[in-house]
């Protein structure tokens, strides 16, 4: 009896954690398939009916749609898409291949320096994006980098390559040297030790870490704001785009939403078990 | 053959050459910029440390200061308390856990900007859903104007970065509830002892360590806060909401003076690591 | 097996980044013929430039790229680029308040040779004088493009304001006849009014988020009888009139809809077009999409006229302007004179959701498409307005005083500070701000022109 009503309490309080956590999205998911007059119906419109996949023909369609009270927009949510795409690969796979050999070198080799250098690479993670905007652009100039992917791809670096170097360095060293030490007395070099031993075994830290740094790619705004043009502009450019001089465009921010964040979402529910293995990484050593 | 003495080192220089194009250039040119007068007309001209004292005799400044850290502590303190109660709540094995926890864990993985514009949706006072259940069960007479009310605007910000960032400490915090031993809990519950006191004395020692780290990051992270301010309140009312970053943003971007924001960047960088200091100690005490 | 799933894996990776990387890639490499590149702000501000781009293709082979951005980014993204060498755009779109700014700097390229040569002399003729000499002049030279002639008007329901129930319910309560206001107290009088009774949902509407609320003082301001500057230069907005001003936005606030605080563009404009409020002052779009937009609830009962007092503040208004470094100035303004002057504009001014409200004088106010689009009592009032037009604040550095008075006042009208202690805080700020940057603590006698409108 007793446990019964702590099972019923037990699945209301969850039930309460998800309402609160699921809610917005899920207004954000209704209204990206309400009509227009529905956005602001008052009592709310909790389901639209019938459904309307208006906003999103809109997007992808790059029709010119006249919004009440707004005016003509037309929008096209490919290239940001791909521009997100390239630009969050691209920087992740520079981040992970540098940040292993860093990581590596930091986990295995006692060297004078090693833990300043690794305090100095974290301590990166510190800056305010803000503090660099303005030399980030006046740099990114001068090379002829704004509006590129390639731009965005080596400014996301600032934040990827500590994350990638620190995260890796705790995976490397949860891994016994044993398990080195014996492929170095079969003949291999260190550096093939690390190939064929240390990095299979820590595949799981390593999907990880590239989540973290895709996820941060995917999801940056100020230097996004700042370094891209019509070009290379990314998803949550296009997204803030739809606050428009003359309002917000609701149906279109909201079904462009969805496709910002629906990615992301799959690749997290996929790789959940990593995810949730990052957050132990690096206390036990601090 | 390489010697292996040197083998760390090459293995990082390119980690160094990258962090140093791409952070450590970028950072002394910003304290350059700080230690300098810009005005769009006149250009560039050395000040040296001039800046930084109007800085501190600049109650705007001042003010935004005390508006970030009233913020930083609000929301990470909330966000604490929120993640603990979740993790504790999921702390024991039930129907597809994982389902509930991967659902729990969204608002964290989506774009800020994203996140920001889903709530500007719930807060919209004459057509929310947040002021309609609000009247609906009379806990308000009133429709309350979330974002333009001054003693609400900052309010709302918290609300939305504790709705984003409690999965973060509370999937920290989870790890840190899988570190205790359940032998020594099984033990005291048989010993009689109360939850409470299994919770403050045995619990809690073990999660200190996932604690602090949870505290460093998200204040960390909790500092840099802008994106929500650009698409909810502009730092209004007033200046209610008007945080160090977007102060900075404002008078680099709008009124231009790209000596003055750098400036207000790079105060805003050095408390943040001060604090983090602070927090690293007490891991490595631990 | 493993290797065989690397392959497969570094494969796939390779093929994202290559084929993603395609388009803009060859977006740079492919362009033939002389490209031009236009920043405009986005949304339907890109209506009339697209529409013109056609046009000019067609007409020179040439092609346009739009690049487009958020309106309150357009300023930081023209000006980072001109202050780093700025050889991005070839004409871009700015305030005509930030117009001193761009000349003073040296960014911008006198167009007085090209108007010349392309004969345009008799088009620039056409612009209404006070806009032509605001939008596109500085110092004698002319440096930009009039794109949309902005003047804020007094709208009202004429339904309501015609009602002869109302009209008698409210000469009760105040004890004169209801009318379009003559005084700022009797607008306050009419919102009160229709707040307090059920004729119409809320009594007003303000513009009053944190950015350009400063238009709607501004309106009051000189309805007072208040000037940016006194005879002296000194910064007269805390006088009387300012007060007055402050304190009479602060009580009609009250009788908005709620959230009025946040109020941008879209939520002023949306509590007129669904009819919720018996006048308000706002931009031409009240007519443009009162009238012209399906979802108008308003269409057929608006009236225009001057604000109280019979004076206005032409209230920012957009502009075209060719950077000094510009790749290619010349098709530039060929596309600009497309754009902004004959058919196009006359197109672009008669197409709801375009956002351009006239200025020219024989093209739009006397052209027979216009009045048949707009029609007469619209044109007669916006003119009218034009007229009676105040400047809004065009100095060097603009941006930064408006938006610090935009930040004392949006503190006052939350609250947080009393009037006169904002005002006076504003007009202490700008004096810091004229000594920085003009090195006196007053407004340089050669700017004090630019804020007189030319008859």
């Amino acid at each position: 009896m007793h446990k019964i009503i702590r099972k019923t309490l037990f699945w209301i309080a969850l039930a309460i954690v998800l309402i609160w956590s699921l809610f917005p999205y899920y207004w954000m998911f209704g209204t990206a398939f309400k009509e227009a007059e529905d956005y602001f119906a008052f009592p709310p419109v909790w389901l639209p009916s019938p459904p309307t996949m208006e906003n999103f023909r809109v997007i992808f369609l790059k029709e010119v749609v006249n919004i009440v009270g707004i005016g003509g927009i037309a929008v096209d949510i490919i290239p940001p898409l791909l521009n997100s795409v390239v630009v969050a690969v691209g920087s992740t796979l520079i981040a992970l291949i540098v940040g292993s050999f860093a990581g590596f070198a930091l986990s295995r080799f006692k060297f004078r320096g090693r833990e300043n250098i690794a305090f100095w690479i974290f301590s990166i993670r510190m800056l305010p994006p803000i503090a660099i905007i303005i030399p980030y652009f006046i740099i990114m100039k001068t090379y002829g980098l704004i509006d590129t992917q390639l731009g965005l791809i080596i400014t996301y670096l600032v934040f990827n390559l500590p994350l990638s170097v620190w995260l890796l360095m705790r995976y490397f060293e949860e891994i016994p040297v044993e398990l080195e030490d014996a492929a170095l007395v079969d003949g291999c070099s260190r550096l093939q030790a690390f190939r064929m031993v240390l990095l299979p075994l820590t595949l799981p830290g390593i999907i990880a870490t590239a989540l973290f740094c895709i996820i941060f790619s995917w999801n940056e705004y100020l230097f996004a704001l700042v370094l891209t043009r019509a070009r290379s502009e990314t998803l949550p450019i296009l997204l803030s785009t739809f606050v428009a001089h003359k309002g917000v465009a609701w149906g279109p921010l909201s079904s462009s939403g969805l496709i910002a964040t629906f990615p992301i979402l799959i690749c997290a529910i996929i790789f959940q078990k990593h995810l949730v293995r990052i957050m132990t990484m690096g206390v036990l050593k601090g | 053959m390489v010697k292996e003495k040197h083998l760390p080192w090459i293995l990082l220089v390119p980690v160094f050459v990258l962090l140093l194009a791409v952070t450590i250039y970028p950072f002394v040119y910003g304290i350059y910029l700080s230690l300098s007068n810009y005005s769009i007309i006149t250009g560039i001209s050395f000040r040296g440390i001039g800046n930084y004292l109007d800085l501190f005799r600049d109650s705007r400044f001042l003010h935004s200061l005390k508006v970030t850290f009233i913020f930083v502590f609000s929301a990470v303190g909330a966000e604490f308390l929120v993640g603990l109660g979740i993790a504790l709540l999921l702390n024991r094995q039930f129907w597809q856990k994982r389902i509930f926890v991967s659902l729990i864990y969204i608002p964290m993985i989506m774009a800020p900007i994203a996140v920001a514009l889903m709530w500007r949706m719930l807060y919209n006072a004459d057509y929310g859903p947040i002021n309609y259940f609000l009247l609906l069960s009379r806990l308000t007479s009133r429709k309350i104007a979330w974002l333009s009310e001054s003693q609400y605007a900052l309010l709302s910000l918290i609300m939305v970065d504790v709705w984003q960032w409690s999965p973060f400490i509370f999937l920290v915090l989870y790890a840190g509830l899988q570190s205790v031993p359940p032998e020594l809990v099984e033990a005291a519950q048989i010993d009689g002892a109360s939850r409470w006191k299994i919770f403050r004395y045995l619990v809690l020692p073990f999660l200190s360590p996932f604690i602090v780290l949870a505290f460093l990051f998200r204040i960390m992270d909790a500092f840099k806060i802008f994106d929500s301010v650009a698409v909810l309140t502009k730092g209004g009312p007033g200046t209610s909401t008007e945080v160090v970053s977007w102060l900075s943003y404002l008078t680099g971007f709008t009124y231009f003076r790209l000596g003055y924001a750098a400036a207000m960047s790079i105060v805003l960088f050095a408390l943040i690591m001060l604090l983090s200091q602070v927090l690293l100690k007490r891991i490595k005490q631990q | 097996m493993k290797a065989k799933k690397k392959f497969l894996v570094s494969l796939v990776l390779s093929l994202i980044l290559i084929l993603g990387s395609i388009p803009v890639f060859t977006s740079s490499v492919l362009a033939k013929g002389v490209t031009i590149t236009i920043l405009a702000g986005g949304g339907p501000h890109l209506l009339s430039p697209r529409r013109a781009a056609e046009i000019y293709e067609k007409e020179t082979g040439n092609k346009v790229v739009i690049v487009e951005s958020p309106h309150k980014d357009l300023y930081a993204k023209a000006l980072t680029d001109l202050i780093s060498g700025g050889r991005s755009y070839d004409a871009f779109q700015f305030l005509y308040t930030q117009l001193a700014t761009f000349v003073a700097g040296g960014f911008l390229r006198p167009i007085d040779d090209y108007i010349q040569k392309y004969n345009a002399e008799s088009l620039f003729e056409d612009i209404i004088p006070s806009m032509r000499e605001m939008y596109t002049r500085w110092g004698g030279k002319t440096y930009a493009f009039v794109y949309d002639g902005d003047v804020h008007s007094y709208y009202y329901r004429k339904d309501l304001f015609n009602d002869p129930e109302i009209k008698a319910e409210f000469k009760k309560r105040f004890g004169y006849e209801l009318r379009p206001p003559a005084t700022w107290e009797e607008y306050r009088d009419i919102s009160k009014f229709f707040y307090e009774t059920d004729y119409v949902k809320y009594g007003d509407s303000e513009l009053a988020q944190r950015g350009r609320m400063y238009l709607w003082w501004a309106n009051r301001f000189f309805g007072y009888g208040g000037e940016w500057f006194d005879e002296e230069g000194r910064p007269a907005i805390n006088s009387e009139a300012g007060i007055n001003a402050l304190n009479n936005f602060k009580e009609c606030i009250k009788y908005c809809p709620p959230g009025v605080l946040n109020f941008e563009f879209s939520e002023h404009q949306e509590a007129w077009l669904t009819g919720s409020i018996p006048h308000f002052v706002q931009w031409g779009d009240a007519w443009l999409d009162g009238q012209l937009s399906p979802a108008s609830k308003v269409k057929d009962k608006i009236g225009i006229k001057l604000p109280p007092n019979d004076v206005v503040c032409l209230a920012t208004g957009w502009a075209y302007a060719i950077p000094k470094d510009a790749k290619h100035p010349e098709e530039a303004f060929q596309f600009l004179k497309i754009m902004t002057f004959g058919e196009n504009s006359v197109w672009a001014v008669t197409q709801p959701g375009s956002g351009v409200q006239p200025y020219l004088r024989k093209t739009h106010f006397e052209n027979s498409k216009v009045i048949e689009a707009l029609g007469k009592e619209f044109l007669e009032g916006y003119m009218q307005c034009i007229a009676k037009g105040k400047t809004d604040l065009r100095i060097p550095y603009a941006a930064e005083f408006v938006d610090n008075l935009d930040m004392y006042l949006s503190k006052a009208l939350a609250g947080e500070m009393g009037t006169k202690e904002a005002l006076d805080a504003a007009a202490k700020k700008w004096v810091e701000l004229l000594e920085r940057y003009f090195g006196s603590s007053t407004l340089p006698v050669k700017f004090r022109p630019m804020l007189r409108v030319p008859e």
